[in-house]
């Protein structure tokens, strides 16, 4: 990728947040239902419409959402509907640095767990380390976190002691949910590393290097490593922003204040606001992402082009 | 796998039978999913327990009479398991082939054509991404099931229950094929640059011939490592699906619905591991299965060893 | 975030560096996040064990509440705290639920039940001092009832004279509202009718009294201003949203002698499993809320000492679309409502000890006897749906059952009444589970079947039920119109003599559950709380489910 088309890149991630934030806010009205439908009928139908003007539901669907796109070019996303006293910003500075804690040791736990059970996997193919990482790969993807997260509470912190049940605070409190999280990547990632390297041992450059007597170690580590990352490189990107906007499971069991509960949440209530703006951070992130993925991609196999 | 080391020459397809008969795994994998099938398709008559009989057996541990206990309303859960199971696989199977297809071709296009096209491609699962999956899933819903189902109603009264299937197994494909296509993209942006493919191209072949003859081949591997996980994500995520209205109606279940209501029994207090261990054990095994048979066939038929 | 008390990114995070708080906007926001979870890391390992200092009491209460503010909040977990903070001329008692007095220490009601005096205390102070006078009282009112605040509860006021033309807009003088204040220390209310438990709605969170000033200068965020004068017990000191809430004792409270705890952290959650995990392992005292006991685990908590069951005034029941056939047909009605077997539903699924119950009402709210609705009887019920033309479930078109999916407990419900009607009817009926918003709005629209549905008493009278189904009533939800219940319902409430009105409620009640039957009771809820009582005091069962905080402390230390 040259420099203009690294600064296309980069400029049309503005664009495209854009266009995530207006379908997010279309379709999210689309849905049945409204932020202030409750159980209870209101007072009267001059309580509901106070309620609505207050939040300028009450105006075309054309207005509401030149509204919403000044508010973001003057970088607020408005107030949660839900949340009657806070701001969607105000909301996602507090949520946003626990999830992202969370992200990221998760995302080192997935990665430094899977690219070494996978190349073991590859380079030992059909031998025990083989299978140990099968066996790893298959309880991280068929037990799901809903399953996983309990057990390890109910192993190792009632059971053991050695870790709070839930809650947020210390470090210790965080052990958990990143095992919880990270096996489940780390799974994906030991697969795709297993049958990229693989893929790479095949080809004729490696047999080419082994025949001019490079030894087997330099192989790996010289020629075929950086190529074979690549199909994890490409799942990275999507990945990390996954685990940094946070996990909702997680989140939910091990009661960490992050933005994983909003995701779901703010769309069963209808939050419009709250959705549209994580849907916002959410594109960011990703799109910030994918394209650090891309460079990777070059520095990681030299013959890709993106021309 | 040194016994397939022998450069004699035999018919392929014979070969590639030897080959997958010599591997123990997949052998064995493949001898428990034919049973599973059998039991899958014979259903009910297989064990002669309606799933939706109701008794005052609420909550019995397995015994000779339910040997995979009873649940709530006193059902079967061997029953049930069966019932879940068809469901489960079907959908899991059907939605992985779905995001594997659509993936693929569209990752080869988009790695192939590169540039421009591969921008804009690249961009658009960008944002299908981006967007939260319950604001896709729920416009589904909200849009197309009623109609679908009415017009089933209508014209088959048999399948208006299919009417539902069909929309969760396009949903939960539409959902996970993103991945699936950056993945093979990314390989395919490494691949054409090599010198078989540019042979290719001054040979004159054609982009078709070449995507279908030289890349698909050469992304397979890494594509079905990716898809044998995709599996139990969509059998997982189908359990989500249930959790909005979207997915199998109860009383109905699927493994991942029975899955997550046994995920309810691990608490410190009364454990009824029946209703966890069965239901999770069927997904485990199947997956252990489905695994290792797609390990035999691909060594079947692109032995490790040719270069 | 100026005015809002510290909410910091947790407690182990460093704070931002400047540079990085320049950077503005949502990306700003994802860009700060994202510099500040790196340090996050870091400081995550760097940081010793180190919790913070333990509030006296900590309890979890529920789901993240959406406001504190009384007249707009209307979740349970929302008034338990906000209740705390603010208080009315009345308040709850502890032990029995009934209506103390609060901010007014005495009052006197004309003979026809329809003037209260309220006489405020001379101590009645807010929490920075100043004293509460009876403009305040006024204010609150009116700013309660004006439509424009959007206080869905502001229906309680329509017992006040101009109470309802206020709140409808038809009166748009809020100086009319029928709430005057004769002294700086006396309040005078003028009902429209006589109301026997007006005194307990005054107690609810829709006439707690808030301080003028903050409100109108802080809008939306009023309640977080860092030093909010409170007129409850307690002060809000920080709010962090989905984690937890901290308050702090009320000094100028009037009766901050009896205010037991000094400080008290309100957690927050959505998982039962985690609550219980986290009561057994010790990290809170107690739990406060129904829904966050894993309903599976009933039985086995119930045998344990230190979980404690009550009924109180809720009602699960099921909703007829009385517009839709063959539910048109109050022959239909009833025949489902007499094929459900209810004594397996609560002792199978629901597991908490609810009584079963034919009737609407749950027995001995405010001294009420409920009549019998349709007790399960399978062959009247054949009968009287061969009379309506499906003898033997024939003909009978297929239908929908819809429920709300997120909790579990409606499904396993919902199965058995599936079954039932299998079985003894002959009917077939599919499941509809519906996402929450969906399923209020299809239930407003009267887009259903049949649909589950439940109601929390307001206040410890049948009238908090019986008023749902008056022709005009906003809750009514089943289009079922019967002129004969509107004039039993309004009679009674029009009649001064207790047991007479009971007993007309009662007749109303009747011929709600038999002749019109556009619902079917199925039981009454059970509360749950889970306290050692010999580490935690001050929680007692009542069937307004009100457990006020100040009353609460430990009697042993941890």
């Amino acid at each position: 990728m040259d420099a203009r088309a690294l600064v296309r890149r980069i400029l049309a991630i503005p664009l495209l947040v854009w266009v995530v934030a207006t379908l997010a806010f279309f379709l999210m009205r689309a849905a049945p239902g409204g932020p202030f439908d409750r159980e209870r009928a209101p007072a009267s139908r001059e309580v509901e419409a106070a309620l609505k003007a207050r939040y300028h539901l009450d105006e075309p669907l054309g207005r509401q959402y030149v509204r919403y796109l000044g508010g973001l070019a003057r970088g607020d996303l408005g107030p949660s509907l839900k949340y009657r006293h806070h701001g969607v910003n105000e909301i996602l500075a507090q949520a946003l640095p626990v999830s992202m804690t969370l992200g990221w040791l998760a995302f080192g736990t997935a990665m430094g767990l899977g690219i070494p059970v996978g190349a073991a996997g590859a380079v030992w193919r059909g031998r025990w380390p083989d299978w140990l990482g099968t066996v790893l790969v298959l309880a991280g993807a068929c037990i799901p976190t809903f399953v996983l997260a309990p057990l390890l509470v109910l192993g190792l912190s009632l059971g053991a002691g050695w870790f709070p049940v839930a809650g947020w605070g210390s470090p210790s409190h965080a052990i958990l949910p990143v095992m919880a999280l990270g096996l489940y990547f780390a799974a994906r990632v030991a697969r795709l590393m297993r049958e990229g390297l693989a893929e790479v041992l095949r080809s004729p450059f490696i047999l080419a290097a082994r025949a001019k007597g490079v030894s087997p170690g330099g192989i790996l580590w010289r020629h075929a490593m950086r190529p074979a990352l690549v199909p994890v490189v490409s799942y990275a990107g999507p990945m990390l922003a996954d685990l940094l906007t946070g996990s909702f499971v997680v989140e939910r069991i091990f009661q960490v204040p992050g933005t994983g509960a909003f995701f779901t949440n703010s769309f069963f209530s209808r939050d419009y606001t709250l959705m549209t703006g994580l849907v916002v951070v959410y594109s960011f992130l990703l799109l910030v992402l994918n394209l650090a993925t891309d460079l990777a991609h070059r520095w990681l196999d030299p013959r890709i082009r993106h021309a | 796998m040194p016994e397939v080391l022998h450069g004699d020459v035999r018919m392929p397809a014979r070969e590639a039978r030897r080959r997958f008969l010599a591997h123990r795994p997949a052998t064995l994998g493949a001898a428990f999913l034919l049973l599973l099938a059998m039991v899958l398709v014979l259903g009910p008559a297989f064990h002669g327990i309606d799933p939706h009989v109701h008794s005052n057996d609420t909550f019995q541990p397995p015994s000779g009479r339910h040997p995979f206990g009873t649940d709530i309303h006193g059902r079967d859960v061997l029953a049930r398991c069966i019932g879940g199971a068809r469901v489960s696989v079907l959908a899991g199977l059907m939605g992985a082939l779905l995001s594997v297809v659509i993936g693929t071709a569209y990752g080869l296009v988009s790695g192939y054509a590169g540039g421009r096209v591969d921008a804009l491609l690249m961009r658009a699962v960008d944002l299908l991404h981006a967007l939260p999956n319950i604001i896709f899933v729920m416009l589904v819903l909200g849009t197309a099931e009623a109609a679908l189902t009415r017009m089933l109603r209508e014209v088959f009264p048999g399948l208006a229950g299919a009417a539902r299937m069909v929309l969760m197994v396009a949903c939960l494909g539409a959902i996970s094929w993103l991945n699936t296509a950056r993945i093979v993209r990314g390989q395919v942006l490494a691949l054409r640059a090599r010198p078989f493919v540019l042979a290719s191209r001054l040979a004159g072949a054609s982009p078709f011939f070449i995507l279908s003859r030289h890349l698909l081949p050469n992304v397979l591997g890494v594509v079905l490592a990716y898809a044998s996980l995709t599996v139990p994500s969509v059998i997982l995520y189908e359990s989500f699906l249930s959790f909005l209205g979207m997915g199998i109606r109860p009383p109905d279940a699927s493994l991942g619905t029975l899955i997550e209501d046994g995920a309810r029994q691990l608490n410190p207090i009364e454990v009824r591991w029946w209703l966890l261990v069965f239901p999770g054990g069927l997904l485990a095994w199947t997956l252990l299965a489905l695994n290792a048979v797609a390990d035999g066939l691909r060594d079947a038929l692109d032995p490790p060893s040719r270069g | 975030m100026r005015d809002a008390p510290a909410p910091r990114p947790g407690a182990f995070l460093l704070p931002w560096p400047d540079g990085l708080r320049r950077v503005r906007g949502p990306c700003g926001v994802a860009w700060r996040a994202l510099a500040s979870s790196l340090l996050g890391v870091l400081g995550l390992l760097l940081a010793a064990c180190r919790p913070g200092p333990r509030a006296d009491l900590v309890l979890h209460n529920g789901r993240e509440p959406e406001t504190l503010d009384p007249h707009l909040l209307t979740g349970q977990a929302d008034g338990r705290v906000a209740s705390a903070l603010f208080e009315g001329l009345t308040r709850y008692d502890p032990v029995t639920g009934n209506a103390i007095p609060g901010l007014a220490e005495s009052w006197a009601v004309s003979s026809d039940g329809l003037d209260y005096r309220f006489n405020l205390r001379a101590n009645a102070a807010w929490s920075d001092g100043r004293p509460i006078v009876a403009d305040d009282v006024l204010w609150s009112f009116r700013r309660a009832v004006n439509p424009l605040t959007g206080a869905d509860y502001a229906s309680q006021y329509f017992y006040i004279e101009n109470g309802e033309a206020l709140c409808t807009g038809a009166e748009r003088d809020l100086a009319r509202l029928g709430v005057t204040a004769p002294t700086p220390r006396s309040v005078h209310v003028r009902l429209r009718n006589p109301t026997p438990f007006f005194l307990e709605l005054l107690a609810s969170r829709v006439f707690a009294v808030i301080p003028r000033e903050p409100v109108e200068r802080g809008g939306d965020r009023w309640v977080l201003q860092h030093g909010l004068p409170c007129s409850g017990p307690y002060t809000l000191v920080s709010w962090r949203v989905n984690d937890r809430i901290r308050l702090r004792r009320n000094p100028c409270y009037w009766d901050a002698a009896n205010v037991r705890a000094a400080t008290i952290d309100v957690l927050a959650g959505d998982s039962a499993h985690t609550a219980l995990n986290q009561y057994l392992a010790g990290d809170i005292d107690f739990i406060l809320d129904k829904d966050m006991f894993p309903p599976e685990l009933a039985e086995a908590l119930r045998r344990r000492p230190d979980f404690h069951s009550y009924t109180y005034l809720g009602a699960y029941f099921i909703r007829f679309n009385t517009t839709r056939k063959p539910f048109d047909d109050p022959r239909v009605r009833r025949a489902i409502g007499m094929a459900i077997d209810r004594g397996r539903i609560v002792s199978r699924i629901t597991r908490m000890g609810e009584p079963a119950t034919s009737h609407l009402v749950p027995a001995g709210a405010g001294g009420y006897q409920p009549p019998t609705g349709l007790e399960r009887d399978p062959d009247a019920a054949r009968r009287l749906l061969s009379e309506a033309g499906y003898p033997g479930g024939k003909g009978f078109p297929v239908f929908e059952y819809s429920y709300n999916s997120e909790a579990r407990l409606h499904e396993h419900v919902a199965v058995e009444v599936q079954s039932a009607l299998r079985d003894e009817l002959g009917i077939s009926m599919q499941l509809r589970p519906l996402e929450w918003k969906t399923y209020l709005g299809n239930m407003s629209r009267l887009d259903y079947d049949l649909m589950r549905s439940s109601w929390i008493g307001d206040y410890n009278d049948p009238n908090t039920f019986l008023d749902l189904f008056l022709s005009e009533g906003g809750n009514n939800r089943t289009g079922w119109r019967d002129a004969a219940y509107d004039v039993l319902v309004n009679r009674a409430n029009a009649t001064l003599d207790r047991t007479r009105r009971l007993a007309l409620l009662a007749q109303a009640e009747a011929r709600l559950l038999r002749e019109g039957a556009p619902i079917i009771p199925l039981y009454s809820y059970v509360g749950f709380y889970a306290l050692d009582t010999n580490r935690v005091a001050g929680i007692h069962p009542n069937l307004l489910d009100e457990h006020p905080f100040w009353a609460i402390h430990r009697v042993a230390p941890r």
